[in-house]
């Protein structure tokens, strides 16, 4: 999501826009949040590719944020950007969805094909290839460990930043920072998995 | 491999770079799953009108406890005094 948005601390002029907009949208102004969505679509769709490899999916992913923004905008307090507060929201949806995959046991994607020798040599890997390879390791993962190593490395959050975004404590955050990284140690001591998982494709 | 936390934080960083090829049909999309529906309002009034009731019911028992002498405690003489000022 856009880190300079969410940083920021001091109201930018998005931020006024945005809370001017969510104030129309509060006294029933629909068309308002077509400001909204345009205003913050990408870095939300950007955020719902961390959950999924489907555009389909991501689309989905990415509607379902804004409408449970909708949904509960009476909740967001003015204290902190809109964008901050939306990245929770999306969070949480993605996490849901991650759930529910887990329950089922499908797995998305396969790994590419020169996952390994990416994995080596990351500064070979296109962003594409990069996002590949990265999606399927850590799809290896049940999805608690999944979102902290998604939020950390795909993201760039630090445990402080991870804590804010899902709800949970900061010491539960580095607890499971701690387990998720040395169950990712002993996958890839174990070498790249081929499919531990059902390979439906959804 | 020497360092995989460190291959895997490259990797992000790389990844980072991906190019979002948003749908442009997405805003259109979410105005029709919202059309009708009214976002919820603030949770502050329902609170404190729960709080509200509650502390009533709290005043109102300890009244009866303390005026048939169910309960002798100085608190509850003190919320007899304070319900009998309120009702």
């Amino acid at each position: 999501m856009d880190r300079d948005i969410l940083d920021s601390t001091s109201p930018t002029q998005d931020t006024l826009d945005a809370v001017t907009d969510i104030r129309a949208c509060l006294s029933g102004d629909q068309a308002a949040y077509r400001h909204v969505v345009e205003r913050h679509k990408e870095p939300v769709w950007r955020l719902m590719s961390r959950f999924s490899r489907n555009p389909g999916i991501i689309g989905e992913l990415s509607q379902e944020v804004f409408v449970e923004a909708w949904l509960c905008l009476g909740k967001y307090r003015e204290r902190g950007p809109f964008a901050a507060w939306l990245r929770t929201v999306a969070v949480r949806v993605g996490y849901r969805y991650w759930r529910e995959q887990d329950r089922r046991r499908a797995r998305e994607t396969a790994l590419p094909e020169n996952a390994w020798n990416l994995l080596r040599s990351p500064e070979a890997a296109t962003p594409s290839e990069a996002a590949g390879t990265l999606y399927g390791l850590l799809e290896e993962l049940d999805p608690k460990d999944r979102l902290v190593l998604t939020l950390a490395y795909w993201e760039g959050l630090n445990t402080r930043e991870i804590a804010q975004v899902t709800g949970w404590t900061h010491t539960l955050v580095r607890v499971r920072m701690h387990r998720a990284r040395k169950r990712l140690k002993k996958l890839l001591g174990s070498g790249l998995p081929q499919g531990g998982k059902d390979t439906n494709t959804v | 491999m020497n360092n995989p936390f460190g291959n895997m934080e490259q990797l992000g960083v790389r990844a980072r770079g991906e190019a979002a090829v948003v749908d442009p049909g997405l805003a259109d999309e979410v105005l029709l799953q919202i059309a009708g529906a009214e976002p919820a309002a603030p949770r502050w009034p329902i609170v404190l009108v729960t709080a509200g009731y509650a502390m009533a019911a709290c005043v109102a028992m300890a009244w009866v406890f303390s005026a048939y002498g169910v309960i002798t405690h100085p608190l509850l003489q003190f919320f007899n005094t304070v319900a009998l000022a309120t009702f």
